[in-house]
């Protein structure tokens, strides 16, 4: 149940270039929170709802966790419907890691907070209109709700 | 077969439960075993004996766990295996006895307090549209036995990870994986201790079965996984000095569908297969065959000089049970379903297998802990259903003792608990747990396990009416 996740989440640097970005581009800034300060975030964030099922990330950042909030910030991007997903790399294998059942062991996360049942948040949960300017997308990290 | 409505409606009509609410004849006959426990639990307070003296020597605390929530106004579980853990102890010390209960602070019970409503999916329950579930733990109801391992109690459900508590304040301190890696693995409610402490347990996904094994301070010593080729349901199993036995019944999870429990087929035109391991190499393996049937429970098992394997189980000729009845009963109209009988399975060298039956029925088998895996002569079981009684069943002599509690009491599992001092079998109380349906009332009662038939040696009333629960354990003083 969790093998398109985890599919979806282990490129996390797979990236495909965004050529769209114009003059009245947007920038995300993404707040992340509830970190344990060790390992990295690994995120991704995609255009479209294809791109997101095909994980096919419009851009991606690794950032490394030395606190229990991080951010991350995306700059040139057209406007329009966008995604975020993470996970949070605690071990810093570079890897999504689940138990022998293929549960996740670590946490994972979508823009605005959506979580899926048994699986991926969908897009329609997870996607958020990006405008022009400047943007925010707070996310919780671990630790249940 | 007697109904459990018609029993407690024909001992109405004689006056005996004269004093029950009117309400009661209209409701479930399991309604106030199926109720919400109070939100905070219950304080610790003392519990009234009504009958008898408290045998010399019995101190400790019988822990005990089951579902107790169920609702929120119309909000409700679709299965009784749904509830939230809620965890009692029964605390007997000179001469006297405290109950005190607290329900296991799960993720899933935080979050439904907080909506006011039965948010997650579960085994028979199908949850609200897109309830946020990451983690089989997310939905971990932490309600289906207890354990005591390295100091800690530890309430156990069967999908995923033990949830830990303090045994003494019944406070929850949260789940820790036995290892990362490890993190959300299935840990059934039926880990089997041997005598010298260390304890097995498994937990199945699909046809994969994970096998655990713990020192007896609970910290990991080998956990490995494999895989026993059917989907069958896996409630319970059973060690013996040297095997592991996997029963796999032919209730098996072929569908992907919510909730769970609509996901498996009785095949009854298939046989009942029971995988045996050699404890030292999984490799090492053999299957047996018997009839279908449907089972829930386990007693315990060991083995001849011969290599013959013996376990008692609780056999059903379906699974009615857990696809019916445990969910019309909390919408207070209850099917009825006859127990299951209790039987042992022997499994010969030479490959063939047999069940013999005892003719009596009930759940909920026990045996004397200190002989797991080892050779006895005895199981108790308790029948909650047709007639509450509790039922003795000696395997070596084929005599079996029985004590009927009658009318208005709902009998619940009951455990060996050995006398100071001594060592045999029969030189043990069983101390269990009943709720009295005329007085509204949970009973501790105690027999010794040489004449059960002559009745309760001691019997505490509390002052609260709790749930049914499922499985307990005792901790000696």
């Amino acid at each position: 149940m969790y093998r398109s996740i985890i599919a979806a989440l282990v490129l996390a640097t797979a990236v495909v270039p965004t050529a769209r970005a114009q003059d009245a581009s947007g920038a995300l800034t993404v707040q992340l929170s509830g970190l344990e300060p060790q390992g990295a975030v690994m995120i991704q964030i995609f255009a479209s709802e294809t791109a997101y099922a095909a994980g096919q990330a419009a851009s991606a950042q690794r950032v490394v966790v030395d606190g229990a909030t991080e951010e991350a910030r995306f700059e040139g991007l057209a406007p329009g419907q966008y995604a975020v997903r993470l996970f949070h790399d605690v071990n810093g294998d570079g890897r999504f890691n689940t138990n022998p059942f293929g549960i996740p062991t670590e946490p994972f996360a979508f823009s605005n907070n959506a979580r899926g049942t048994f699986g991926p948040a969908s897009w329609s949960q997870a996607a958020f209109a990006l405008n022009a300017g400047e943007n925010t997308q707070a996310i919780a990290v671990g630790g249940g709700q | 077969m007697i109904a459990r409505r018609e029993l407690l409606a024909g001992a109405a009509a004689v006056g005996a439960l004269a004093a029950a609410p009117a309400a009661f004849a209209s409701e479930s006959p399991w309604g106030l075993g199926v109720e919400n426990a109070p939100v905070d639990g219950y304080a610790p307070a003392a519990m009234r004996r009504v009958h008898g003296r408290a045998p010399s020597g019995l101190e400790g605390s019988l822990y005990r766990n089951g579902p107790g929530w169920f609702r929120y106004g119309s909000s409700s579980t679709g299965h009784w295996f749904d509830g939230d853990g809620f965890i009692q102890r029964f605390a007997i010390a000179d001469g006297q006895a405290r109950h005190s209960g607290k329900f296991a602070d799960t993720l899933k019970r935080r979050i439904e307090q907080q909506r006011q409503e039965i948010v997650f999916p579960g085994f028979g329950t199908r949850g609200v549209r897109g309830a946020p579930v990451q983690s089989p733990d997310d939905i971990n109801a932490a309600n289906t036995s207890v354990m005591i391992a390295g100091g800690e109690l530890w309430a156990l459900w069967e999908g995923g990870s033990p949830t830990r508590m303090n045994p003494e304040t019944l406070d929850t301190i949260g789940i820790r994986p036995f290892r990362e890696d490890l993190a959300a693995m299935p840990f059934t409610a039926h880990p089997k201790v041997e005598p010298n402490g260390r304890i097995w347990n498994i937990g199945a996904y699909g046809q994969r079965v994970i096998i655990w094994r713990l020192a007896a301070n609970g910290v990991l010593e080998d956990a490995q996984v494999i895989d026993v080729g059917s989907r069958s349901y896996l409630h319970d199993w059973a060690v013996t000095e040297r095997h592991l036995i996997i029963p796999l019944q032919p209730w098996v999870h072929d569908r992907m569908t919510a909730p769970m429990v609509d996901g498996y087929t009785w095949h009854g035109d298939q046989p009942f297969r029971i995988l045996v391991l050699d404890k030292n190499d999984y490799s090492n393996r053999r299957t047996y065959e018997l009839p279908a049937m449907f089972y829930f429970h386990t007693g315990d098992a060991w083995e001849d000089s011969d290599g013959t394997i013996r376990f008692d189980l609780c056999a059903s000729p379906n699974a009615h049970f857990v696809t019916e009845q445990a969910r019309t009963m909390l919408q207070q109209d209850s099917g009825e379903t006859p127990s299951a009988e209790l039987a042992l399975a022997v499994l010969h060298p030479d490959g063939r297998a047999e069940l013999q039956r005892s003719g009596i029925h009930g759940e909920f088998p026990q045996t004397d802990r200190r002989r797991q895996g080892l050779a006895r002569d005895l199981v108790v079981i308790a029948n909650d259903r047709e007639v509450s009684t509790l039922g003795l069943m000696n395997w070596r002599t084929g005599a079996s003792d029985s004590y009927s509690f009658g009318a208005g009491q709902m009998v619940q599992e009951h455990l060996f608990v050995p006398k100071p001092g001594a060592s045999g079998e029969r030189e043990s109380w069983l101390v269990g747990v009943t709720l009295n349906e005329r007085e509204r009332a949970t009973e501790v009662h105690v027999f010794d396990a040489a004449s059960i038939s002559d009745g309760p040696v001691v019997i505490w009333r509390s002052r609260y009416a709790a749930p049914l629960g499922f499985h307990g354990t005792w901790r000696g003083a």
